[in-house]
């Protein structure tokens, strides 16, 4: 284990106590070269940090095709989703040389993590923020490889900002599933009314804390010329600007209400005082935070492999 | 909710669709994967088999049955295979007040019209606002209108604005009459101060072309603290390739899409592992059409 004295560049912000006491809550994991670690649909409960080797991530895509998503190579990580969601595998993973290094298992992270434990909080941290840099890694493949069907575009609708708005938050809060054991988070904010068409944050623009979807709905859309490419949708009970929030970059998406919408603002400097204050609901803020990168990562890939394979069966017969 | 479960491609065994899959259609009557609800109020299909007399006129079997105890839908799933379908089983809400009858069971199919339909979602307000998109409906079909449901109207809107309702229409040609259709019902929501959230998941098929709509009215407005099921869009995912059957143990198409010439569309896949789908992005329709002996699939945006 000497080699993971380090701590991999993807997991920065670790203190030495931190990563020695993670450390002492891993186990050794070797995958030969040409077997498989893990398959897309295994259920998922551990991640898995390589000290040596190569490994291939793939994805099934429409007609049983395989896309080679990237490699994972020694000081990086993968399987993060398993310790932030409770879906099944996203994509196949595949040694293509022996590949050896340590796992944490998802199921002693939660328990350890709702316990408060200082590597397990900071081990959620630096997932977010690496599944939002993979986010974020996605997005720019869509923008750059603009493979979107050109009937999917809408018209760029960029409208006046959102406004303050009176009716109160709490209520609206109440009942959301997504919120449920956190409601609260919902009065630390400005309850905004967006009306559709209305612009929340423009592309490339600094990101400055959170919006929540308390009614109503928002897209986020890649801008295509005086059109608009729409990837996610965001209903009540989501948050929106994750992605920057979590690893610091800014907006990389127009955002705009696709229905007349009730929001709450969290600016940044609420969220990072809620860090200190640490009120009880605090772990179940981050576990949602976690889920919904996760969600949002997801569909970001779906989005690509949609582009992806309505391009391969379009052109299916043709010669080239 | 209901669930509803769209193919057009190669003749596969209605059975293959139908009953094989781990979380096939008829399996989501009692254990659908994305949603929290039994669909206990029947079931429908319209299928289609090029080889048999007059092609272009589907089979069609409608019951209120639990379809999981008919044996004679068995018995039917084994024996044909179909180039295209269009099924259905309705889920409604669990009291008194709903009509179960077989006027009421999807897909709907007016006489001497190819194109059928099935749907997924309700409109808030429906009884309200009915009587206004009755001059949108042409009489022919309005008096064809013989169940309770805000979904039979949706169809007579959707047909009502065809350009010729009697013969297969071009998907564009359908997609505007969706879009007209979804207008009228946007109009009339306005009109009578509707502004609850209303689901309109939407599936035409006429044994050559296949729309699938993903489109909810208002997303995410629900009266403060009475929230009416899911605050969620309602799914639907699609999946493309050749052969559709069991290959290493797994029912899917395969073949890479590069090869493919069907589709299946479904409110949710029809296999616990569903990999090898994709969503139908919300606010969108897909259109599969046929390109000579191609076929095309593409993703229009749907703004209402």
């Amino acid at each position: 284990m000497g080699e993971q004295a380090q701590v991999p560049a993807q997991l920065a912000g670790f203190e030495r106590d931190e990563w020695k006491a993670l450390l002492g809550n891993a186990a050794p994991f070797a995958v030969a070269a040409g077997d498989v670690l893990f398959r897309q649909g295994d259920h998922a409960d551990t991640l898995y940090l390589v000290d040596s080797g190569l490994l291939e991530i793939a994805a099934r895509i429409p007609g049983d095709d395989n896309a080679v998503i990237s490699a994972i190579r020694p000081g990086e990580v993968v399987g993060e989703f398993a310790l932030l969601d409770d879906g099944p595998r996203s994509a196949r993973v595949r040694a293509i040389e022996d590949t050896h290094g340590l796992a944490i298992s998802g199921r002693r992270f939660r328990a350890l993590l709702h316990d408060g434990s200082a590597w397990a909080v900071r081990l959620g941290v630096a997932l977010r923020r690496l599944v939002a840099s993979r986010t974020r890694a996605t997005l720019q493949r869509i923008v750059a490889e603009g493979h979107f069907d050109p009937h999917a575009l809408r018209q760029l609708h960029a409208g006046p900002a959102p406004v303050a708005a009176k009716a109160g938050a709490s209520d609206l809060a109440n009942g959301l599933a997504r919120l449920r054991g956190f409601e609260a988070i919902a009065t630390h904010g400005t309850l905004l009314d967006a009306p559709r068409g209305s612009t929340l944050v423009g592309p490339g623009e600094g990101q400055e804390g959170l919006h929540l979807v308390l009614r109503g709905a928002v897209r986020a859309a890649v801008p295509r010329g005086a059109m608009a490419e729409q990837v996610f949708v965001f209903g009540p009970g989501c948050f929106v600007g994750l992605t920057g929030h979590s690893d610091g970059g800014p907006q990389p998406l127009l955002v705009t209400a696709v229905e007349d919408a009730k929001l709450v603002h969290l600016p940044a400097e609420t969220l990072s005082a809620l860090e200190n204050e640490m009120p009880s609901w605090l772990p179940l803020l981050h576990t949602a935070f976690g889920r919904q990168l996760v969600q949002d990562q997801r569909k970001a890939n779906r989005h690509l492999g949609r582009s992806l394979s309505l391009a391969r069966f379009n052109h299916a017969g043709e010669l080239g | 909710m209901c669930r509803i479960l769209s193919y057009l491609g190669t003749p596969v065994p209605l059975d293959d669709l139908l009953y094989a899959p781990d979380s096939s259609l008829l399996n989501q009557t009692i254990g659908a994967q994305m949603l929290q609800m039994l669909n206990l109020a029947g079931f429908g299909m319209a299928a289609w088999d090029e080889t048999s007399h007059a092609p272009n006129v589907p089979f069609r079997y409608r019951t209120t049955q639990v379809a999981l105890f008919d044996r004679n839908l068995k018995a039917l799933a084994g024996k044909l295979r179909s180039s295209a379908l269009l099924a259905h089983i309705r889920g409604v809400p669990y009291n008194s007040t709903v009509q179960i009858n077989e006027q009421n069971c999807h897909p709907f199919r007016f006489d001497g019209v190819p194109l059928s339909m099935a749907h997924n979602g309700d409109l808030a307000g429906f009884r309200d606002m009915r009587f206004d998109l009755a001059p949108h409906i042409r009489p022919e079909f309005a008096k064809q209108i013989q169940g309770s449901t805000d979904s039979e109207w949706i169809y007579a809107l959707v047909v009502s604005a065809l350009p010729e309702p009697g013969e297969i229409n071009e998907p564009d040609a359908i997609l505007a009459a969706i879009r007209h259709a979804l207008s009228v019902l946007r109009e009339a929501r306005a009109r009578h101060g509707i502004t609850r959230s209303s689901s309109t998941n939407l599936m035409f098929c006429d044994g050559t072309n296949l729309a699938a709509v993903r489109f909810t009215f208002d997303f995410g407005h629900f009266d403060a603290g009475a929230l009416q099921g899911s605050s969620e869009y309602l799914s639907m995912w699609y999946t493309c390739g050749r052969d559709y059957g069991l290959h290493e143990g797994e029912w899917k198409l395969t073949g890479g899409a590069i090869d493919a010439d069907s589709v299946i569309v479904a409110s949710e896949p029809l296999t616990r592992d569903f990999a090898t789908w994709i969503e139908v992005p919300e606010y969108s329709a897909l259109l599969v059409r046929r390109d000579g002996e191609r076929r095309r699939a593409e993703i229009h945006a749907l703004e209402v």
